[in-house]
């Protein structure tokens, strides 16, 4: 180590002694308390969220055939109608 | 066991309250560690709260692997924050005022004021260094750390925490002659 490193390391030492004091402010603690206390509510609604993310294909599934399942008896129904609109339906008063 | 091992064992056995002993017998030296890096204890709480957030949650979805101290593990997390804080702040604005409660006297009688200047001097004196080389420094000449736990804590060879040594006084004295 030559003197140049000394000269460092004597700045370095000065300045470490002289910091060696500082700490946070009181209320840090609960501070961070506070922040681990939001990050648990938000780890619980992921907890939460799971299980949903889990069935949302199911679902996604479900929708689709209800969806099928709506335009075929739609079309079914359309058929239905079209039997009868050659007839001419009598009605009697 | 240590104390923090202990705790961290209770936390991960479900005792919640386990983690708030491992803040309170560790926030003063990480935000002391925070701070000079950063020159100022504002943005060492910021810092060092998230930290102790991201170990939280670290430790719930079971990524810390135990294999360094916790102690070791909680000063790599809030290196690499300030690190990564230092990096974010595109220029520095007047320091943040800090009333003297942030401060305790320093021992041989020096005064919160003088601390505080202290920090920002060191701060700035090494803000012409490498984040990876400031890191080094500071856990070296100021904590006054081994370097073996700074391998661990920098995630590199003892061999690189020389190096980086070597290179961050060889840089200061090269910036001081050019002055």
């Amino acid at each position: 180590m030559n003197d140049q490193d000394e000269d460092i390391d004597a700045r370095l030492e000065r300045l470490a002694r002289a910091t060696d004091g500082v700490r946070p402010r009181a209320d840090f603690g609960a501070r961070v308390a506070r922040a681990l206390d939001a990050e648990q509510r938000g780890g619980l609604l992921l907890e939460l969220g799971r299980p949903a993310r889990r069935i949302l294909p199911a679902l996604a599934l479900a929708a689709a055939v209800s969806l099928v399942w709506a335009v075929e008896s739609d079309e079914a129904f359309d058929d239905a109608l079209s039997v009868y609109a050659g007839e001419t339906v009598e009605l009697e008063w | 066991m240590s104390n923090l091992e202990g705790a961290v064992e209770r936390f991960l056995n479900g005792d919640a309250a386990a983690f708030q002993e491992l803040v309170d017998a560790t926030s003063t030296r990480l935000v002391r560690l925070s701070a000079r890096m950063l020159g100022n204890v504002a943005d060492a709480e910021d810092v060092v709260q998230e930290a102790y957030v991201k170990a939280y949650r670290s430790l719930r979805e079971g990524q810390f692997d135990r294999r360094a101290k916790v102690e070791t593990w909680l000063y790599r997390i809030v290196v690499n924050a300030s690190i990564d804080a230092r990096r974010k702040r595109t220029r520095r604005g007047p320091a943040v005022e800090i009333d003297d409660e942030t401060v305790m006297p320093a021992p041989e009688g020096q005064s919160a004021g003088e601390a505080r200047l202290a920090l920002t001097e060191l701060a700035d004196w090494l803000d012409q260094l490498p984040p990876d080389q400031q890191a080094a420094l500071v856990l070296k000449a100021v904590e006054g750390r081994e370097s073996a736990e700074i391998a661990e804590i920098l995630s590199c060879s003892e061999g690189a925490v020389e190096q980086r040594l070597v290179r961050a006084r060889a840089t200061l004295r090269q910036r001081r002659n050019e002055s």
